[in-house]
């Protein structure tokens, strides 16, 4: 250390004399303070958690919202009460255009295709998947009806093709509807069941979670065409859709 | 000076002992870097408030001294930055005569101690840290949260300032 060093130092030295003592009421005053800091502290710490963990939920619901549509997407899900099944239009079929029959196995051009109690030659109960999509991942529309089946009460009120019904849909399992069918994953889906003349008529929609979104938005439009077309069979009605690209087959 | 303060809440009380046995020293480095008595008091309160409102009194103990000067020479710096915006009204101030009892008070201080509170506040910090405080050099720049080139740097500038302020008081 050198001499200017030096004299830095006892500088410094000489005036520490100078600096201020405390007292108790200091001491009192710095922890009142410092208390009052910790509460503000801790508060703050509480919100930001909180706002945390709501914008992480918030979040994920979104993402599992983006993931797989929301009851309100499709076909028609609305808060109790439903509007009458009557106040919703039944769009008579231009017969011309309507193939009498629900897309087989091969590959089918769009078009509107229709389903009257049987699905295509091996089934009763319609089924009909993106067989010829690019995919990465499979989506499954299947169609049943059965007089004695009971609507579930639990589930959001939805129009399907002019008649009230429910909805429901489920996360990480296969609905009810689904327990025979070969799926071999065991993601979301959706249900929709409705009472059409008498007869319950289960729309069941099952993603695979790679599926795109498309091709699920695709599923969804499908669904939503659907109307009514009395017709003298078993069951006094078939319903006729809309499939929209040729990516869709019952293979 | 030690206070004696009693009180039943154990962390109040904790935090008692805490300014006891730390305040002298603040005070101290408080006013070496302001050079003003009422100052320092209220920057020593206000970092202690700030580093034991944080509860790092409780994490780490033993750097609490650390955490504390670090923040007394923050909130120095910080408020020679907001006088900065009072400058004007501060330069009207100086122009106007100064009262005798202050004047005399002035020349009880020496030149070299006028000279350091005249330094600009980060090579007066440097200054008090590394001659005052006995810090190393990696302990003064991590108060600074600077590096030891950087600290030398402004070690050797406020030398040389002071240096050449003392030769030309001496002239």
């Amino acid at each position: 250390m050198n001499d200017l060093e030096h004299e830095i130092r006892d500088a410094l030295r000489r005036h520490e004399d100078d600096a201020p003592t405390f007292d108790a009421s200091d001491a009192r005053r710095a922890v009142d303070r410092t208390r009052q800091r910790q509460v503000l502290n801790v508060a703050g710490v509480g919100i930001c958690t909180l706002v945390f963990v709501i914008g992480l939920v918030a979040g994920l619901n979104a993402l599992g919202r983006d993931r797989f549509p929301t009851a309100l997407d499709s076909p028609t899900v609305l808060d109790r009460p439903c509007p009458s099944p009557t106040s919703v239009a039944t769009p008579r079929p231009d017969d011309a255009k309507v193939r009498d029959y629900w897309p087989d196995t091969n590959r089918n051009p769009p078009g509107l295709y229709s389903w009257d109690g049987h699905g295509d030659m091996y089934h009763l109960e319609g089924f009909m998947h993106n067989g010829y999509s690019h995919r990465p991942g499979e989506v499954s529309i299947f169609i049943g009806g059965d007089p004695e089946q009971l609507i579930p009460h639990r589930g959001q009120c939805a129009i399907v093709a002019g008649y009230e019904g429910t909805y429901r849909r489920f996360i990480g399992k296969r609905s009810p509807s689904l327990h025979q069918s070969s799926l071999d994953w065991d993601d979301s889906s959706e249900e929709w069941m409705v009472d059409i003349q008498g007869t319950t008529v289960t729309i069941t929609l099952a993603a695979d979670p790679r599926t795109p979104e498309a091709q699920v938005a695709d599923a969804h439009e499908i669904i939503d065409s659907i109307y009514v077309d009395p017709q003298d069979n078993d069951l006094g009605f078939r319903l006729i859709f809309t499939v929209p690209t040729n990516d869709w087959d019952s293979g | 000076m030690r206070a004696t303060v009693t009180t039943d809440d154990p962390i109040t009380s904790g935090l008692q002992d805490l300014f006891v046995r730390h305040a002298p020293a603040a005070l101290r480095l408080a006013y070496c870097l302001s050079g003003d008595r009422e100052g320092a008091r209220d920057l020593v309160q206000d970092a202690f408030v700030r580093v034991a409102g944080r509860f790092r009194y409780m994490r780490q103990p033993d750097e609490f001294d650390a955490y504390l000067r670090r923040t007394i020479v923050n909130l120095h710096a910080s408020r020679l930055r907001r006088l900065k915006v009072e400058r004007s009204s501060l330069a009207r101030e100086a122009a106007l005569p100064v009262p005798a009892a202050v004047e005399e008070e002035h020349e009880v201080r020496d030149e070299m101690w006028h000279a350091i509170l005249g330094l600009p506040p980060r090579q007066r910090a440097a200054i008090v840290l590394r001659y005052y405080e006995d810090l190393s050099e990696r302990q003064a720049a991590d108060v600074l949260r600077c590096s030891v080139g950087a600290l030398n740097q402004l070690v050797v500038r406020a030398t040389a300032n002071l240096r050449d302020h003392i030769g030309e008081e001496a002239r």
